[in-house]
């Protein structure tokens, strides 16, 4: 039988189980679940934040980890924003070292760009497991490297917003959390992104 | 159409779009994903080590304990009391006070009555090597010169 008590972080109260074998083994297959489903996704909208193949992993694969290591025991109904409010967290702190490392190279005189060390493009060269049409799915791709460039234009919270509001799908109160702020500055974030990216990619995209 | 129709719209073809990119990813990320999750999986339910249910309470405590440690051996080491006395009780800054802090001087207080006996018995002693004052007010006229 699982027994539930009450802990309190921070501002959220939550429902943890005791750690008995069962009941880890049912929260183990459950956290298995719901990364199998969002892995894709996230590593996805990693790389459109970062640009780069490995730092995208990185900040997936840790973000999975702590959201295993520190929140299993909350209701799996909280682990979406949870998840991506960590993985938002990695890929700030990614981007905040880039911009260090940056300014560090730039005053020794280096010349590399951010997304400089980005691996190939994988979407363009991988083969459709899903069988469409090469034409269609080169639509596809360009579609989504349009996209992908008009991005990375964007403020960071209104990519942020767009990413995981449009993209990944949470709701505008999941989103909040996800991003720390709240649902008002959600609709804000998300009104001000679509309006920029439609101005951008023409009334025409795809 | 309105605004609000095309904007979801353009939503609608971007999530498409975002979402077919994610089946077509490289066997290699894959991989690297469904090892990232079995590493997070094996990780659920696993106890924490006690010290490390403290979070930062931890090393703020260990901070405060050596702050205590410092602070209460320089103490001990300057004798368990600061070296200078406040103003009103400081020795020596002012001759015209009186000063009884040192211990010479609680005794002499406390003997005043025995020095003060002692300064009566002494006098009448010293008395006969000194000439009496009246005495020499009367006719100590040696000269023999009168008035």
């Amino acid at each position: 039988m699982i027994t539930f008590r009450r802990r309190t972080s921070g501002r959220l109260s939550f429902y943890t189980p005791e750690s008995s074998p069962g009941a880890r083994l049912d929260t183990a297959q459950e956290l298995n679940r719901f990364l199998a489903e969002v892995e894709r996704r996230a590593y996805r909208i990693a790389q459109l934040s970062l640009r780069s193949h490995e730092d995208a992993q990185d900040a997936v694969q840790d973000a999975m980890f702590q959201l295993a290591k520190r929140y299993s025991g909350r209701p799996s109904a909280e682990w979406p924003p949870l998840f991506y409010r960590i993985l938002q967290s990695r890929i700030r702190d990614c981007q905040r070292r880039r911009a260090v490392r940056n300014r560090v190279l730039s005053f020794f005189g280096g010349q590399r760009g951010e997304g400089e060390d980005e691996a190939p493009d994988p979407i363009v060269s991988a083969v459709d497991p899903a069988g469409r049409d090469p034409s269609e799915q080169v639509a596809q791709a360009e579609a989504m490297g349009a996209l992908e460039t008009a991005l990375a234009a964007l403020p960071a919270r209104q990519r942020e917003a767009f990413m995981l509001r449009i993209l990944e799908g949470l709701d505008v109160a999941e989103t909040a959390a996800s991003m720390g702020c709240s649902e008002g500055s959600v609709k804000t974030h998300l009104s001000r992104a679509v309006h920029s990216l439609r101005e951008t990619l023409g009334e025409h995209w795809p | 159409m309105n605004t609000s129709e095309k904007d979801d719209i353009f939503a609608r073809k971007a999530r498409e779009a975002f979402l077919a990119s994610t089946e077509s990813l490289d066997p290699e990320v894959l991989a690297g994903l469904r090892a990232a999750r079995a590493r997070a999986v094996e990780a659920v339910g696993q106890p924490r080590a006690r010290w490390q249910s403290y979070g930062w309470r931890l090393p703020a405590g260990a901070v405060a304990l050596l702050f205590v440690a410092v602070v209460g051996g320089a103490l001990l080491r300057s004798g368990g009391a600061p070296s200078t006395l406040p103003a009103p009780f400081a020795v020596g800054g002012n001759d015209d006070e009186p000063v009884v802090f040192t211990s010479d001087n609680l005794d002499l207080y406390a003997d005043l009555d025995f020095y003060q006996w002692m300064e009566t018995e002494d006098q009448p002693a010293a008395a006969p090597d000194e000439p009496a004052d009246d005495e020499d007010d009367g006719d100590d006229d040696d000269t023999g010169v009168g008035g």
